[in-house]
């Protein structure tokens, strides 16, 4: 629908009315002459009647249609679908997809390159009117002229991380929200369907992507080293690869110096390799991939935790407990000594069972409290409850426990990520295992009477876990991705890439742009990793469909990236009609003079 | 050799500009001084020379021929006579003058005659050759009617008796010619000249009909078509109502526009004329208003007469 953008000018259409006017009302009387050959002239006038009456009424038309559109010239006409010529001012937010998948070479072109020429062909048809935001992968806008945003699409290389096209899409639709002039935005992707998700806003949008089919890709989509930390006897981990199906490559996978092994593997399976003994420590797991079309998602990392055996001490009377110790013990998962307390409160690190006699609560309580632990016993709670389910343990009966109460001390206690407050396991809702610095309190005492727990095949692994694991405050094993946040540890003081510190505050969010291992440390001690490693969904090179594009963003307009130019202005932007009627007005004029030129224009009627 | 045989300083009058020659002096006297003009721009005398039968003699003046030098006589009286010679068979001329009102106009008035007063002099003029050349020469003038009529004589007062006709015909107001042709049959009863006059402002089928009707009566014909200047080529940019001053009918418009259309016109007005007239062995030429009398006369008397 044709609009306009200075509408008040329209009244000039009145003044299309004048030569009809003119020639209705104002026609004056003219001197007589007296001409005696006035036979001659009225037979001229006979002979060319019908023509110079068809020239007259054209004259009149054409001097009507010219001061038309003139005055509809002025009132600034625009339509839909503007060329990248003549379009109308108009603000264009460029999203440049450089995320991942833009390493992609196919023919020996990479795919950033591509991409890159459509953003410049683009920014090269605006005008100095046009308002111009560049979004690339770090999901920033950009305001700037067509030169500087040239000059910023010249610097760009591949991202690590990436970018959510729906995302970037509802950036770009804020950006441009106090533009007064049509908006619409353009992504210039090679438009992995695994990209696209729902926008928020409204607004055009307009797609350009290559054409034709996407080249196949193998990449690493998960390298799991399991439960934190690992014995002395190692662990094994996972690697999993995703991909275009039925592709193939070989995965080498290296767990600390140990040398790498090799396996094929094609996308969607899972790798599996043992690490063999390790000393303690921190080590490092590395699984890359044959290169391929996509380097960038070749190679995955992160970090495994070596301990010792806990050395722990534990009473025979705690019946179940001594079990599952010696147990432990029997398999080297323990080793007899005073570094823990199972059972009761020690004096170093302790897993403390409620009393058995409730008079004994008090007295607990206090010692807990001189250790500075932020955790007490309170009243027992009568009826029967259920452990939920989480990540350290099942699902199981507790007849009996004592309510643990928050409250003393405000020390750091270095809870992990997952246990809000030092909360390991509830049972009905309520903290049933707790951990408050070196000291793991229980809500029941591990018997029967209390829970059905030391029944369970899951009892001995779970003394296991708290003996070696939670009790060292649990590690901090966490992956992202490139770009996204990942909240650290209360006890964090520092992240530490390649031996450089980088102090951070616990607890705050953590990104990092670029791929890679990042130890966090509290004060002098490792006490977790960030792998920052490529989203797995970069390795998905599929591309979205033309109606995937509809579906996801209702009158969004596809075009290959040779159109970039000539469709970015088109969706948001208006046809900027002003030039083909002000030619129109020429034409008209031209046509009014050569009319007038033929002569005999104003026609001739007998007196 | 005298001095009358050598080159005149004084200027033709039939070679100026006409509105000039008006400005000179009366009918009387600027017609005398362009027939004069005109004669003597001619190497031969008309229609002497050639008759076997002696006339009379008469001094030389430049401009005759000199084997009709009187040698006989030179030798006695030591002057210069030429001898002029009768034809056997003397012509009867009729002029038929159009005094309609559209003959009473000009396109710049001051400037040029009206096609009237040129007409006037073109007649007398013509009157005095075919007079001198002892034709009977007669007159007609004619509006809506015949106004008046001098029958053909050869008389030496004929001229002035024309000359009087002429300056005291008032213009009238239509154009019947076709009546005053008639009237010409009954004047000449034998072989002669007709010159018709005209702007031929009128139906031409009428007119035509008489000419042919004086043609088959074995009368040489012409036809002088007298236009304005400003009548063959339409001048002026602004707009205005041309009327005709004798039927009344006007038409509006812009002469820069039509002038070429108009000039389309014209041209195939005077095509059909001179057409028709050699259709019917009828003279014709057309003369404008600023055309020199010297040169009128010659075309008139060329196609008239055969001399030049």
């Amino acid at each position: 629908m044709i609009g306009f953008t200075a509408p008040w000018a329209l009244l000039g259409l009145a003044a299309a009315a004048i030569p009809v006017l003119l020639h209705l009302f104002a026609r004056r009387e003219p001197p007589t002459v007296l001409f005696p050959a006035t036979r001659y002239l009225a037979e001229t006038a006979r002979a060319h009647h019908r023509r110079l009456t068809l020239q007259h009424w054209l004259l009149l038309l054409v001097r009507t249609l010219l001061i038309a559109a003139l005055a509809l010239a002025a009132a600034g006409p625009t339509l839909p679908g503007g060329s990248a010529a003549t379009h109308a001012p108009s603000a264009i937010a460029v999203v440049l997809d450089n995320s991942l998948s833009s390493a992609t070479t196919a023919a020996g072109t990479p795919m950033i390159a591509r991409l890159k020429d459509a953003a410049r062909t683009i920014f090269r048809a605006a005008h100095a009117d046009d308002a111009l935001w560049l979004i690339t992968a770090d999901a920033l806008p950009r305001r700037g002229s067509a030169a500087e945003l040239s000059g910023i699409v010249d610097g760009i290389t591949p991202s690590p991380a990436r970018l959510d096209l729906g995302a970037a899409i509802g950036i770009g639709r804020e950006a441009m929200a106090a533009e007064p002039i049509p908006s619409s935005v353009v992504i210039v992707s090679d438009l992995q369907a695994s990209a696209l998700a729902e926008a928020t806003g409204r607004g055009a949008v307009v797609v350009v992507r290559p054409d034709g089919p996407s080249v196949g890709n193998l990449g690493l989509a998960a390298l799991d080293p399991g439960r934190q930390p690992w014995g002395p006897e190692g662990g094994r981990v996972q690697a999993r690869t995703s991909g275009t199906p039925g592709k193939s490559a070989a995965v080498s996978l290296r767990v600390g110096d140990r040398p790498p092994r090799r396996q094929l593997a094609t996308a969607g399976a899972s790798l599996t390799q043992a690490s063999g003994p390790l000393t303690a420590g921190w080590w490092p797991v590395r699984a890359e991939l044959e290169p391929d079309e996509l380097r960038l998602d070749d190679v995955r990392e992160t970090a495994v935790r070596v301990a010792d055996a806990a050395r722990a001490a534990w009473k025979s009377e705690d019946r179940f407990l001594a079990t599952a110790a010696e147990v432990l013990l029997s398999n080297g998962r323990l080793v007899r000594g005073g570094g823990l307390s199972i059972g009761n409160l020690g004096q170093g690190a302790s897993i403390v069972q409620p009393p058995a006699d409730p008079a004994a609560q008090g007295a607990l309580n206090r010692s807990l409290a001189a250790r500075g632990s932020a955790w007490r016993f309170g009243e027992i709670v009568s009826g029967s409850s259920v452990t939920d389910s989480g990540p350290v343990l099942g699902r199981h009966v507790v007849s009996r426990r004592y309510a643990l109460l928050r409250g003393g001390s405000t020390g750091k206690t270095g809870e992990a990520r997952g246990s809000p407050g030092g909360v390991l396991v509830t049972a009905g809702g309520e903290p049933w295992v707790v951990r408050s610095g070196n000291t793991i309190l229980l809500g029941s005492r591990l018997e029967p009477e209390w829970t059905a727990l030391p029944l369970s095949a899951e009892f001995v692994p779970f003394v296991d876990f708290l003996a070696n694991r939670a009790i060292r405050g649990e590690l901090a094993l966490l992956d992202t991705a490139p770009g996204d946040p990942v909240t650290l540890p209360d006890a964090a003081t520092a992240v530490i890439r390649a031996g450089v510190p980088r102090p951070v505050e616990g607890g705050s969010a953590f990104r990092s742009r670029e791929t890679g291992l990042f130890f966090i440390l509290a004060e002098s001690d490792t006490i977790g990793v960030v792998g920052v490693n490529p989203d797995p969904r970069e390795s998905l090179l599929e591309r979205a469909t033309d109606a995937d594009v509809g579906r996801l963003w209702p009158g969004a307009r596809t075009a290959t990236l040779e159109r970039a130019a000539s469709v970015a202005f088109a969706a948001g932007g208006l046809a900027d009609l002003r030039g083909p009627f002000l030619m129109m007005a020429a034409a008209l004029a031209l046509a009014d003079a050569a009319l007038a030129g033929l002569g005999a224009r104003r026609g001739a009627r007998a007196a | 050799m005298p001095a009358a045989a050598g080159p005149s300083a004084t200027p033709r009058l039939d070679l100026l500009d006409p509105a000039e020659v008006a400005r000179l002096g009366g009918l009387e006297v600027i017609t005398e001084g362009i027939v004069e003009g005109f004669l003597a721009g001619l190497h031969r005398s008309p229609r002497r020379g050639f008759s076997v039968e002696f006339a009379e003699h008469r001094m030389y003046q430049p401009g005759d021929e000199p084997r009709y030098l009187d040698w006989r006589l030179l030798a006695r009286s030591d002057r210069l006579y030429v001898k002029q010679f009768e034809e056997e068979t003397n012509l009867r001329a009729m002029l038929v003058l159009d005094g309609s009102r559209s003959m009473d106009w000009s396109g710049d008035a001051g400037a040029r005659l009206t096609k009237r007063q040129y007409a006037e002099r073109l007649v007398a003029a013509l009157a005095l050759v075919l007079l001198r050349q002892r034709d009977a020469t007669g007159l007609i003038t004619f509006d809506d009617a015949v106004r008046a009529l001098v029958p053909p004589r050869a008389r030496h007062t004929q001229w002035h008796l024309l000359l009087r006709e002429l300056q005291t015909t008032t213009p009238g107001t239509g154009t019947a010619a076709e009546p005053a042709l008639r009237r010409v049959v009954e004047q000449l009863r034998r072989r002669g000249l007709v010159v018709f006059v005209s702007d031929l402002l009128f139906d031409p089928p009428l007119a035509l009909t008489a000419l042919r009707f004086l043609r088959h009566r074995g009368h040489q014909v012409l036809v002088l078509h007298i236009m304005d200047p400003d009548e063959v080529e339409l001048r002026g940019a602004a707009e205005a109502r041309y009327e005709d001053p004798e039927s009344g009918q006007a038409v509006v418009l812009r002469p820069a526009d039509w002038a070429q259309a108009y000039a389309r016109t014209v041209e195939a007005a005077v095509s059909e004329w001179r057409s028709a007239c050699r259709r019917r062995g009828i003279a014709y030429e057309r003369v404008t208003t600023d055309t020199p009398f010297g040169t009128a006369l010659g075309q008139a008397l060329v196609r008239s007469t055969g001399l030049a």
